[in-house]
């Protein structure tokens, strides 16, 4: 598999590889990004990397990151996702300078949440995106379709979750519709752990001509996943209560098997 | 007593104040939106006492006049000399402690306000007839004007020494047709001025000014948005602000409702295929940032020969292009068309249509 999660041994990451972060001690993924290191580095859990992401604003910026997921591109792929970075460099200036001046309320007018990118118009002159929409449109320039449209939908309190600390503006309308989630509830949300587990497949289904977009389920906002159909070995207090009470169940269901054979068998 | 001056209108709703859990806290308020308060300085600043408060003592909402913003309407606190300074120590501190701990990381809301509020109250204290208003050092000022779009366009206009801030926020800013028609003139003087610059700063505020220009301009500024891409004797324009122009007027194509004509869209044209024909060139594709430049020099161009039905440009410009073999940019231009073929959809269905047949074009290669 292409992904994982970054811990003290060194993993290696190169550019323009995702890399997502979590909320700290769980495995609920909350950002996403892109590698902007120039050259291959090895790197691991405390190591901050150069990268380039929507924070708000769109920044290049150093950070540390919890998993990474590496599609293989090859120079002609990276050589297409510059050219989509370049063209947003000046927009990106344009916003920090807007941020300095006014205070970092305004690092949100290049971001919105759904749908996870927005064309420009009169008004907002400037592609607007999510953190996943900046990462996928990118990978998008290079041909490669992270995440199918169809995925788990989300209500205005699940989002409460997955963006913590933004109370304030989802308790706001105005905000609410600037970020495209005042209707239509509950949404098809883009996810940073959906991107982490779609990196976590084989290459080939990832970037290539078999290449196909990654759908998510319910529990691919964690990574590694906790959905039911995906999960391996996840060790939570309900899986392996589960597991026991299954156990016991087929016990009981195998002495009541042989119970009822010998009853055939015995003459009345 | 304090000076009066003849009151200039204001509009209430926006300078509407009101209190928040009021005297333990000692916060003052008021003024263009929530919570905050202009900085003002001293000596600028007439103040005139409008009311005291009926439940709490030695509070009271006077007006000022200011020479930027007009009448701006406020909360004060009646303190004695020795209690205003202990205010200003407790704001500094909060100060020191915003500039310390970034304000996003404290869990209690009431804590995240007060501190961003620190850099923003003044605070009122009665001395000799004379209301005064303390300014807090190193602040960093929210320009109230910055968030209402006659105060962004009073400051284009004026040619103020904000003006650049004021390009920066106008990009953000809701105008409406009548406000636009004055931003344009404002905008369009401000490029013609400074297209040539190398000034980085100067740069950054250009970008903001062209996307906000290309997206919100009629086919009649088509020609002196032509202009602006010609390089003049010797100075050229600078290739990030090149790209802001080219970028921004495929937008302006894709994104709005086009009607054009051969006549009218002579001198962009021109402009265009010089662009395109400089940079669609394997050396110059992978130098700085002349791929995005060239992609959406070749998209715009060919919108507009769609547009006014020269197919025949439209093949010869398609051919040339793909004789320069570069397969990788072609892709990306194969990419885009398909890309903008489903954005104008529901803006023009024709061209929509039309640019899904161009991206088939590039996609088979000889």
């Amino acid at each position: 598999m292409s992904a994982g999660r970054l811990d003290g041994t060194p993993k290696s990451v190169h550019r323009f590889n995702v890399l997502t972060q979590s909320e700290t001690d769980t495995d609920l993924m909350t950002h996403a990004l892109l590698c902007n290191e120039s050259d291959e580095r090895q790197v691991c859990s405390d190591d901050r990397i150069r990268v380039v992401h929507m924070g708000p604003p769109l920044l290049t910026d150093k950070e540390e990151v919890h998993a990474f997921g590496d599609a293989n591109l090859s120079d002609v792929q990276s050589r297409k996702i510059k050219t989509f970075l370049d063209s947003r460099m000046l927009e990106r200036k344009a916003e920090k300078k807007r941020c300095q001046l006014a205070g970092t309320d305004y690092r949100k007018a290049q971001y919105c949440i759904h749908p996870e990118s927005m064309k420009p118009d009169r008004h907002t002159p400037f592609w607007r995106f999510s953190c996943v929409g900046f990462v996928t449109e990118a990978y998008e320039a290079a041909r490669i379709v992270l995440l199918d449209k169809a995925r788990p939908l989300m209500t205005l309190d699940d989002l409460r979750v997955m963006f913590p600390g933004r109370d304030d503006t989802f308790d706001d309308p105005k905000e609410r519709k600037r970020l495209g989630i005042d209707e239509g509830s509950p949404w098809p949300i883009a996810l940073a752990g959906y991107l982490m587990n779609a990196m976590n497949r084989p290459i080939s289904e990832i970037n290539g001509p078999n290449a196909k977009p990654y759908r998510p389920v319910v529990g691919d906002e964690y990574f590694p996943t906790r959905s039911l159909a995906n999960r391996q070995n996840v060790s939570t207090p309900g899986a392996t209560l589960k597991r026991l009470l299954s156990r016991k169940l087929s016990n009981i269901r195998g002495s009541m098997t042989r119970y009822q054979k010998k009853r055939r068998r015995k003459p009345r | 007593m304090a000076k009066t001056a003849s009151r200039l209108p204001y509009d209430a709703k926006k300078f509407d104040s009101h209190f928040h859990e009021p005297s333990d806290k000692l916060m003052i308020w008021g003024g263009g939106g929530p919570l905050r308060f202009q900085n003002i300085e001293n000596s600028n600043a007439i103040f005139n006492r409008v009311e005291d408060s009926t439940c709490l003592n030695r509070i009271c909402t006077f007006d000022v006049l200011t020479p930027d913003d007009g009448w701006l309407r406020g909360i004060g606190i009646e303190i004695s000399e020795i209690d205003r300074e202990r205010l200003l120590a407790l704001f500094e501190q909060f100060r020191a402690e915003q500039l310390r701990v970034p304000t996003e990381l404290h869990r209690d809301i009431r804590v995240k306000e007060l501190i961003r509020l620190s850099s923003h109250v003044n605070v009122a204290s009665r001395y000799r007839n004379q209301v005064e208003v303390s300014k807090p050092e190193d602040e960093q000022d929210h320009p109230i004007w910055s968030q209402s779009a006659d105060g962004v366009l009073d400051r284009l206009e004026k040619k103020s020494s904000e003006l650049e801030n004021a390009i920066l926020f106008a990009e953000t800013t809701e105008f409406t047709p009548t406000q636009s028609r004055r931003l344009l003139t404002a905008l369009h003087r401000y490029i013609s001025d400074n297209r040539l610059s190398k000034d980085e700063e100067t740069i950054t505020v250009l970008g903001s000014a062209i996307r906000k220009f290309a997206l919100n301009m009629s086919e009649d500024h088509f020609d002196a948005y032509a202009s602006w891409l010609v390089n003049r004797d010797a100075v050229g324009v600078c290739p990030t602000v090149e790209l802001e122009l080219v970028k921004a007027f495929c937008w302006r194509c894709t994104f709005d409702t086009l009607n054009v004509t051969t006549d009218s869209v002579n001198q962009i044209e021109n402009a265009l295929n010089d662009v395109v024909r400089s940079y669609v060139n394997p050396r110059v594709l992978v130098t700085e940032c002349f791929a995005s430049t060239a992609l959406h020099a070749i998209i715009s161009l060919l919108i507009l020969l769609v547009k006014t039905e020269r197919h025949d440009l439209v093949s010869q410009n398609i051919k040339w292009i793909k004789n320069v073999r570069v397969d990788w940019f072609l892709e990306l231009v194969h990419d885009d068309l398909s890309r903008y073929a489903r954005l104008t959809w529901d803006i023009d269905e024709h061209l929509s249509m039309e640019l899904g047949k161009l991206q088939n074009a590039f996609s088979s290669h000889e």
